[in-house]
């Protein structure tokens, strides 16, 4: 036991502490998420100006016994673990390591494929273990050969072997986890370019991503960003849901929050579409959309059972005069008929949860190997 | 073969060497009693039986099935079926390699060929094969064609040495008992009539219902050509001849004139007055007197006052020796029922006599069957018939008409004298052609031997006998009835062989069926006409079977 470490404290000239090993928290529960990051937008992100919430209870029940529009369903996580720490230059850094799981399936006569996943390890080292720090790619890249050259982790391969910035900017354990993070995006935009490039995505099979699309922007080169316009184009037939949202730091333009409209959403309503351009993406815009898909009085939170609704605006004329408001209409409607079946019983966020998302995690967890096998590698 | 599956070993429901989990898509249309064949180590091949099959999904309780319909609406359509699947639950039946260990998490599960299927049931290595139906698997699974394969069982094993008797339950009409036996003794006459090194065997079945068996020797009248082809074609199949019984002889229960005793229609007598295999039987005095016992089978005799009076009759010096005919013995009856009879034996009270000549003159007085018999006129004692018993012939005796007192009498009497003549007591006209196994088939077991009959009764005794007795004897008793837990422990217990048909759920809930697996009792609640479960030691698993229909005549 504890080979790889062995090895990377002999590879990095680094002294090991024999930390305590163990997993980050994996958030799974229910309620507001509250993220501190403040979001404003810009004006109304549909051709309708809509003042109040719109019902789509009828739009719903139209399309319902048609075929739905959305055909793929894609979700990334990852599961991340302080395996270790190592002091170089009389400094301690922690050496973090993760699984990383992007899955995408396909939805067929009811019924779910894989269509393609993703399973990949990782460890992330901090930039001070190598000490030429032009050649650390090289650098890294050889310790990945004897790593996975090791006799006990012949059946199990790492990926990759990356670095997390020193800086003291910001706590170190966070940073190693970001990149972690970082790497499971661009897996998820890497296989929507291969939907893509497959001609998999059009009207008729739309990719429902379950989260955000708001990437961070990759500063790396050959990074996949969304400010690119031929990155931007792949995500057309994309829609990007959400379970967990903080509602608290939407201000609308004019001022004051959108959180009491969104809390009085009636059930299969949604409110009116806003542009917003972030600020981490680039040069992006976004139309975002809330929808009431279960009744708040089952719920145990007003914010259970809506979900926050994005897509990315890839036309110019988009940009200027909104999202047509019937494709959101649509987008609402198809959303709502997928409210059934639901994973009450199973998960906590069961009034959130879009069940062939929730499969499509299942699917994406079921993969990871044992936290104490994965631990014991080390 | 088609893969159809892989195994789970989980914590809580891990492999073991006995049996295991796989799971298979919510399409794969599987039963119990299907075999499995599953890759182990070492490149060998392990077999199972199916048990149990059930279906699951990932809802965690009914609630997420009624959330899901937006609480309680019936009329919601999902969009996407809920993930579920098929686990199996299969029994390991032998591996190729004699490896024993649990098969493997993940392990590739196959539907089994025919040679597979025979070999995982152990069907290949059956010795003294005897055809007892055939079975069926996989009717419905998609891309797979039906396999169906007969079933042999080891004739030493049914009707000895090896092991003996065999106990047929199910409900009356939908189980098709007598159908079954008849099956079964129509594969044994095949057999013999095919093996000349087959062991010599006669039957003896006792027709108790309507007609049913008093044309065993007549061609089956079916629906249409169309049938006819089909179960000729099943049993040549099975390497059996469509064709009836051949030599029977048929004992009908003596008739007056103005009092019939048999149910046989007067056309079914005027064909074997023809062939003259039919004969009609009655009980001599001198020579039957002795089995007067069998008349108090169901009287709870706990001073043994029956048994001493019945002593004294068959006392060589006693006032009987030298009656001749049932009326003279009737009459002495009566003068000892007088009070101050000199001959009496003391030792026996006036009550009791009084008694005793009650219930002998119920039965015998006025009874045409005793009374000495005309061989001129084709009338016979069943003992000096079934003497002359030889091999491959099938004696019916027709019990039908009478009533239960009469119907024991006439089974117990009958179970002696073969007794006797397996036992080579009986002045049998032994020759090279003579029997050296009788069968006898008897529905309706229940009513001579239930666990209810009191533990004296002289039949129960002789069939106790010949249940513990009988496998080394040659006498093998095959025996039917409606509920398997009614008959007494001993008899059941000494059968080697089990053929449950359709029974109900009260019936299965019964200690006698502990042992089955839950599944193959609820399956017996629906069993069609046909279809039967067999136990037998030679068989690596109870198996689910089926038989064609009769081909010798059945009246509806």
């Amino acid at each position: 036991m504890g080979k790889i470490l062995d090895l990377l404290e002999e590879e990095t000239y680094a002294k090991r502490y024999k930390s305590h090993r163990f997993q980050h928290d994996e958030d799974n529960t229910p309620g507001i998420q509250y993220d501190e990051r403040e979001v404003t937008w810009k004006s109304h992100g549909e051709t309708v100006e809509h003042k109040h919430p719109v019902n789509i209870k009828e739009k719903a029940k139209a399309v319902a016994e048609s075929p739905s529009i959305f055909s793929y369903f894609l979700d990334g996580s990852r599961r991340t673990y302080k395996v270790d720490d190592f002091s170089y230059f009389n400094n301690i850094y922690p050496i973090i390591a993760g699984q990383v799981g992007v899955g995408c399936c396909t939805r067929v006569n009811k019924e779910m494929k894989c269509e393609h996943i993703f399973n990949e390890n990782i460890i992330v080292l901090p930039d001070k273990a190598e000490k030429d720090e032009w050649d650390a790619d090289k650098s890294c890249a050889q310790w990945l050969y004897k790593v996975n050259n090791l006799n006990h982790t012949q059946n199990i391969n790492f990926k990759d072997i990356l670095m997390y910035s020193s800086a003291e900017d910001n706590k170190l354990e966070s940073k190693g986890i970001a990149v972690i993070q970082d790497y499971m995006t661009n897996l998820e935009k890497q296989l929507v370019a291969n939907l893509v490039s497959d001609q998999e995505l059009d009207q008729n099979n739309y990719l429902i991503k379950d989260g955000s699309l708001e990437y961070r922007q990759d500063l790396h080169q050959g990074g996949l960003n969304l400010s690119d316009e031929h990155i931007a184009n792949n995500y057309k037939y994309v829609v990007g849901v959400s379970k967990s949202f903080n509602p608290t730091k939407c201000k609308v333009k004019g001022g004051g929050s959108n959180s009491d409209i969104v809390a009085n959403l009636q059930l299969y309503e949604r409110t009116p579409a806003y542009m917003h351009q972030s600020g981490t993406v680039g040069d992006v815009c976004f139309v975002i959309w809330y929808l009431r898909i279960q009744d708040s009085k089952y719920t145990q939170n007003i914010f259970d059972g809506i979900l926050k609704v994005e897509k990315v605006v890839t036309d110019p004329k988009e940009l200027v005069d909104g999202v047509d408001s019937s494709e959101i209409d649509k987008i609402s409607a198809h959303l709502i008929n997928e409210r059934s079946p639901v994973c009450y019983g199973s998960d906590a966020r069961w009034a959130n949860h879009l069940y062939p998302v929730y499969l499509t995690e299942t699917f994406v967890k079921s993969r990871y190997l044992s936290n104490n096998y994965f631990l014991q590698l080390f | 073969m088609k893969l159809i599956g892989r195994v789970i070993a989980t914590e809580k429901n891990p492999t073991t060497i006995d049996s295991f989990t796989f799971w298979t898509n919510k399409d794969v249309i599987l039963n119990p009693f299907d075999v499995v064949k599953v890759e182990h180590i070492n490149d060998s091949v392990t077999f199972a039986v199916i048990e149990e099959i059930s279906h699951i999904t990932d809802a965690a309780s009914f609630l997420t099935g009624y959330v899901s319909s937006d609480f309680g609406d019936v009329n919601v359509t999902e969009r996407t079926h809920r993930v579920g699947m098929n686990y199996v639950k299969a029994n390991v039946v032998g591996n190729k390699s004699n490896i024993f260990i649990p098969v493997q998490n993940n392990s590739k599960v196959f539907l089994a060929s025919k040679d597979d299927i025979s070999y995982a049931l152990g069907l290949n290595l059956i010795k003294n094969p005897l055809t007892c139906g055939y079975i069926e698997m996989y009717e419905n699974v998609e891309d797979q064609e039906k396999i169906s394969l007969p079933v042999p069982i080891d004739s030493n094993f049914l009707i000895g040495p090896e092991g003996a008797h065999l106990n047929i339950s199910g409900i009356s009409g939908l189980a098709a008992k007598t159908s079954y036996a008849m099956f079964l003794l129509r594969s044994l006459q095949q057999k013999i009539e095919d093996d000349e090194d087959a062991e010599k065997t006669a039957y003896v079945v006792f027709n108790v219902k309507g007609q049913d068996l008093l044309a065993l020797d007549v061609e089956a009248d079916f629906k249409d050509e169309e049938e006819k082809a089909s179960v000729h074609a099943q049993y040549e199949r099975l390497e059996i001849e469509p064709t009836p019984f051949k030599q029977v002889t048929y004992l009908y229960p003596y008739s007056t004139r103005t009092c019939s005793n048999s149910y046989a229609s007067q056309e079914v007598r005027n064909r074997q007055e023809k062939l003259g295999n039919a004969f009609q039987y009655k009980f001599d005095y001198q020579k039957d007197k002795e089995n007067l016992d069998l008349l108090f089978s169901d009287i709870d005799d706990t001073h043994q006052t029956m048994d001493s009076i019945l002593s004294e009759i068959s006392r060589e010096d006693s006032i009987f020796s030298k009656i001749t005919t049932w009326r003279e013995f009737i009459a002495k009856l009566e003068d000892l029922k007088t009070p101050g009879q000199a001959n009496r034996n003391n030792e026996i009270t006036i009550q009791s006599w009084k008694k005793f000549a009650r219930l002998i003159k119920k039965t015998i007085m006025g009874n045409a069957l005793f009374s000495s018999p005309a061989t001129e006129q084709n009338e016979v004692r069943i003992a000096d018939k079934l003497t002359k018993i030889k091999n491959n012939d099938v004696y019916v005796i027709d019990i039908a008409k009478l009533n239960s007192d009469m119907q024991a009498f006439v089974f117990g009497n009958t179970l002696r004298v073969l007794h006797d003549i397996c036992l080579g007591v009986s002045d049998s006209e032994k020759d090279e052609n003579s029997p050296s196994k009788i069968v006898v088939f008897i529905d309706e077991l229940n009513k001579f031997a239930s666990s209810e009959i009191p533990k004296r009764s002289p039949i129960l005794r002789q069939i106790l006998d010949i249940a513990e007795r009988g496998r080394s004897l040659g006498l093998i008793l095959f025996g039917a009835e409606q509920f398997k837990s009614a008959i007494h422990s001993r008899v059941t217990g000494n059968c080697s062989t089990f053929a449950y048909g359709r029974t109900n759920s009260i019936e299965v809930s019964k200690s006698d069926y502990k042992y089955i697996p839950k599944v193959y009792k609820n399956m017996m609640t629906r069993l069609k006409p046909g279809e039967y479960i067999i136990q037998n030691p030679i068989f690596r698993s109870i198996l689910n079977i089926k038989f064609p229909k009769p081909v010798y005549k059945q009246f509806k």
